[in-house]
């Protein structure tokens, strides 16, 4: 029998057991032999790797639902907490004492001085502000019967700027609205507050980087000693893509997109900032 | 679907059956992890990895389930994650600073095979895989790929691996992987 025979009969379990005992025999005192065989093990470790890792994939592309170690919220407590966050924008809004400019769509403004406090990428209350504002923009077609919705619709009262055409334009709200806001379940893409399902992996064993982090085909590596369940991702969707950071032992991090290769965590320092981030952290937790 | 169904269906090589599970029994079988101090990733990880153990018992008809499928692959969770801690504890910190990695070469080797594999047509690969991994015999082959008869996936079967082979052995020259 020909060594590449012998060695498939071999792995295909076709050998007796005194046929195999003398194949492993041979192997030690056949160096061409041994080649072969750790050729062919190579390979079929190969198929069997191949399709381990397929299975696995299909397992990781099914919606679980409640992932990674950020929280999952539904969007009963999404609404109050955007409505939260609305009327936390307004009353800001109101002391800062901005002007109404008449060339200006209020919402704008209002997102404006909000990004004072969020990285400009951010569009978390300017979705929310927009959504909820058209929404008292054509109260008249549809029907709004959440109270953050309705608060804000007093407020837009007092706002005559808000009912600008402009404000329709960019937002595609369908006549289904509240439906599209409240998704039957889970998050929709469209979420401004989407807590992240991002993929995470935590590696201890770099010496080199002991508070790092990398994002690498969509997942998010943490270099160092990070506590398991101590720290959040939190993620905004803005229409510049998603803003990422990290909550870990009562500090935040900014984690950009951008980051392919291994870099250090940064601090986000500004207080307007951290105070923004607390308060969804809080909102969410509630 | 009940338990005897999702089991027969995972017996017959249906993935999806396999999917409806995973989701069924995920936050179970992750918080055993979760609790015992793993990480969300490590408890998602350690539950796919069971998963593929229990699929590969069912398929290859190994498997004489005498308890439910849940406290199955619940044991072996616990397994898996019982000797994730015990190599974490065998790490002292030196090995830590230098942790075995695969080798260049042999991590070069494995990716020229997964090349070679994915250059292969679909039936050829699937052949091999429900084969090699699945432990599918020549008759389950043939009724899943629609072959004629069993000595046609044998057939199949033995000149998929040849041409495989052939390519691993074609690149593996080239990179100056053969002695």
């Amino acid at each position: 029998m020909k060594n590449s025979e012998l060695i498939n009969a071999y792995f295909d379990g076709e050998l007796s057991e005194i046929e195999k005992e003398s194949f492993i025999k041979n192997l030690d005192q056949d160096p061409i032999l041994k080649q072969e065989f750790n050729l062919q093990s190579q390979i079929i470790e190969g198929i069997k790797s191949t399709r381990k890792a397929e299975l696995i994939a299909r397992l990781d592309a099914v919606s679980i639902g409640t992932s990674g170690t950020t929280q999952h919220l539904n969007w009963g407590k999404m609404s109050v907490i955007g409505g939260v966050v609305l009327l936390g924008i307004l009353t800001y809004y109101n002391l800062q004492n901005t002007q109404t400019e008449t060339t200006q769509v209020a919402p704008k403004e209002v997102s404006e001085s909000i990004d004072s406090l969020i990285p400009s990428e951010s569009v978390l209350s300017e979705v929310d502000v927009n959504k909820y504002e058209n929404e008292s923009v054509s109260a008249d077609d549809q029907k709004v019967s959440k109270p953050a919705v309705k608060a804000q619709e007093k407020v837009a009262i007092q706002k005559p700027d808000i009912n600008k055409p402009e404000l329709v334009e960019p937002l595609e709200i369908e006549s289904d609205e509240e439906s599209e806001l409240i998704p039957e379940s889970g998050f929709a893409d469209e979420s401004p507050i989407k807590l992240s399902n991002i993929d995470i992996e935590v590696d201890n064993s770099k010496k080199r980087y002991s508070f790092h982090y990398q994002i690498k085909e969509g997942k998010l590596f943490l270099f160092g000693d990070f506590d398991k369940g101590l720290y959040e991702i939190l993620e905004f969707n803005s229409s510049e893509g998603k803003i990422l950071y990290l909550y870990y032992k009562q500090s935040y991090y900014d984690l950009k997109q951008s980051a392919s290769e291994i870099t250090a965590l940064k601090e986000i320092s500004e207080p307007a900032l951290i105070n923004k981030l607390e308060n969804v952290r809080k909102d969410i937790k509630n | 679907m009940n338990e005897k169904d999702l089991f027969d269906k995972i017996c017959k090589g249906d993935e999806r059956a396999l999917e409806v599970l995973y989701k069924k029994y995920y936050r179970m079988m992750t918080q055993m992890v979760i609790k015992n101090s793993g990480s969300e990733q490590e408890a998602k990880d350690i539950y796919q990895e069971a998963l593929v153990v229990f699929w590969q018992k069912s398929v290859s008809g190994n498997l004489v389930l005498t308890s439910k499928i849940s406290t199955y692959i619940y044991s072996i969770c616990q397994n898996l994650w019982r000797k994730e801690l015990d190599r974490k504890k065998r790490l002292s910190s030196e090995e830590r600073d230098s942790p075995e990695f695969p080798t260049h070469d042999q991590e070069e080797r494995a990716k020229l095979i997964n090349e070679c594999i994915n250059q292969m047509g679909d039936t050829c690969r699937k052949v091999l895989m429900y084969y090699y991994f699945d432990g599918l015999s020549m008759q389950d082959i043939a009724d899943k790929l629609g072959f004629a008869n069993t000595n046609t996936a044998k057939t199949k079967k033995y000149k998929c691996k040849q041409k495989l082979d052939e390519l691993v052995k074609t690149l593996y020259s080239e990179k100056d992987f053969l002695d």
